[in-house]
């Protein structure tokens, strides 16, 4: 039956991203960037949005304001990888983030979803390092998921497309393990 | 109908079973040596997460009533948790709080608040520029008003622990971002083109902040006069009384398109009003900027422009 159900994925070879994180964070803006769209008029999400790149990756990204962190379980079905925004010049909130993170991971529904970090905002002087980013959300205690972590920056496009590689080679090889 | 008796029945039976669990967990989480606390904290923190999910399953057909004391009941046990893990040995997440509490540079951030709070008779600062960040914190009744900033225009500026302060940003200096947090009885004249990008903002009360910037959040604040010039619509989320003005022209800005995440419903708002500005508020925001105010003005000043009695020493 299982065999059944990841051929038929395959066949249509559509895949389901989530994009979460904080609110600020920048999710709306990396989602412009990638559609090459301009970045200098992005408005804090209220809902949610989703974009669809090369036909074949669907891109949800939801707002990270605390109001909206309730609704984001409602999205968890069906994802094939998470991507965790994190504003890498938000120091204030780096725990907060943690948090909210540990509390995704816990989800049953995303057990089966590869993580990826970035880091955004790396363009701004005087941002967090990748390894003070790391530490601060305690990434290398995960082991219920696959994960890394890229630097990038929605405003230069830096590591974006890089990170979606990632994403989209680690659900590749998951699918054709079995 | 019975089909919905039947599932308010099971929600009622699953919620308090999976409580108890919880419960004893709590318990347990009291009593075992420190080595299992992560797991046992884990098991709550699943445990918890599992009752909120199924009561907003059950939302759309549990009694009102019912919700409510559910979800009390669930929130009692978040704050058990949160108190017993405060009270068992302190862990990383502390000490990092503590650092910045003190007053510790924060990575590349500049503390302003360490290296000169014993000099209140200076109205003014002069900043080194050799770090990217400008941070301005724990301050109580002073003029800041830093003459040289980030020697890039990258940089964050960073507003924390004020109170009865006034903050001028002089014309010509640039940030990438701003994030100011916990402000209180503070006028804070950032000018119009000082954040090129997002200002957000947590838990200011009683003050009056002036600024142009390309996004504006603004979470937790009560009593606050906002003259706005912003490129995208505002947000605000769990605030009251704020008050939006004009500021700098209505020219692309959006300064009275705000959105309430706490107001869903398609009547106004009522955590926040917009009024235009007058000729003579900018006006006032040049004078006040353009000048240095000594100790004694700054209560003047603030009491003036906040129009409530600053305290007095």
């Amino acid at each position: 039956m299982l065999s059944i159900l990841r051929k038929s994925r395959l066949k249509d070879k559509e895949m389901r991203v989530l994009m979460l994180g904080l609110d600020n964070a920048g999710k709306t803006t990396i989602v412009k960037c990638i559609m090459d769209e301009d970045v200098n008029t992005v408005s804090p999400t209220l809902g949610f949005i989703i974009k669809t790149i090369d036909y074949k990756l669907n891109i949800w990204d939801v707002g990270g304001q605390k109001t909206l962190r309730s609704y984001w379980r409602n999205y968890f079905e069906k994802t094939d990888a998470l991507i965790w925004v994190v504003d890498s010049t938000d120091r204030f909130r780096l725990e907060n983030c943690a948090e909210e993170l540990a509390g995704l991971l816990q989800q049953e529904r995303l057990l089966g979803a590869s993580l990826l970090v970035f880091a955004n905002k790396t363009d701004v002087n005087g941002c967090m390092t990748l390894d003070e980013i790391r530490e601060g959300l305690r990434l290398d205690d995960i082991q219920s998921h696959k994960w890394t972590i890229l630097p990038c920056s929605a405003m230069t496009g830096k590591n974006l497309f890089e990170g979606l590689d990632w994403v989209v080679t680690d659900a590749k090889e998951r699918l054709f393990l079995y | 109908m019975s089909s919905v008796d039947d599932s308010k029945g099971a929600v009622h039976t699953i919620f308090q079973e999976k409580h108890k669990e919880a419960e004893s967990l709590l318990e347990k989480l009291r009593t075992a040596p420190a080595n299992e606390h992560p797991q046992i904290i884990d098991a709550c923190l699943a445990g918890i997460s599992h009752l909120s999910d199924l009561l907003k399953d059950a939302a759309s057909y549990l009694p009102a009533y019912d919700q409510r004391s559910y979800s009390l009941k669930v929130k009692a046990l978040t704050n058990q948790l949160s108190s017993i893990r405060q009270s068992l040995a302190p862990k990383q997440k502390f000490t990092f709080k503590s650092k910045r509490n003190t007053g510790a540079t924060i990575g590349g951030a500049l503390d302003l608040g360490k290296s000169t709070s014993p000099t209140p008779s200076s109205g003014t600062q002069k900043v080194g520029v050799e770090q990217e960040n400008l941070l301005i914190s724990t301050r109580t009744r002073e003029h800041i008003r830093p003459l040289t900033a980030p020697s890039s225009a990258s940089a964050s500026l960073l507003l924390s622990n004020l109170t009865d302060c006034i903050v001028s940003i002089p014309e010509g200096l640039r940030f990438s971002s701003s994030a100011i947090k916990d402000v209180s009885g503070c006028l804070l004249l950032l000018g119009k083109d000082a954040v090129d990008g997002p200002v957000h903002l947590t838990d200011v009360k009683d003050s009056t902040l002036v600024f142009g910037c390309r996004q504006f959040r603004m979470h937790d604040a009560r009593n606050v006069d906002v003259f706005l010039h912003c490129r995208s619509r505002p947000i605000i989320e769990d605030c009251s009384e704020i008050r939006f003005h004009t500021y700098c022209g209505e020219e692309g800005n959006f300064w009275d398109q705000v959105d309430d995440f706490k107001w869903l419903r398609s009547e106004r708002s009522p955590h926040w009003s917009a009024s235009p500005t007058t000729e003579e508020d900018e006006k006032r925001w040049q004078d006040i900027g353009g000048k240095e105010v000594g100790e004694l003005e700054v209560a003047k000043v603030l009491n003036k422009v906040l129009g409530q009695p600053t305290a007095e020493e």
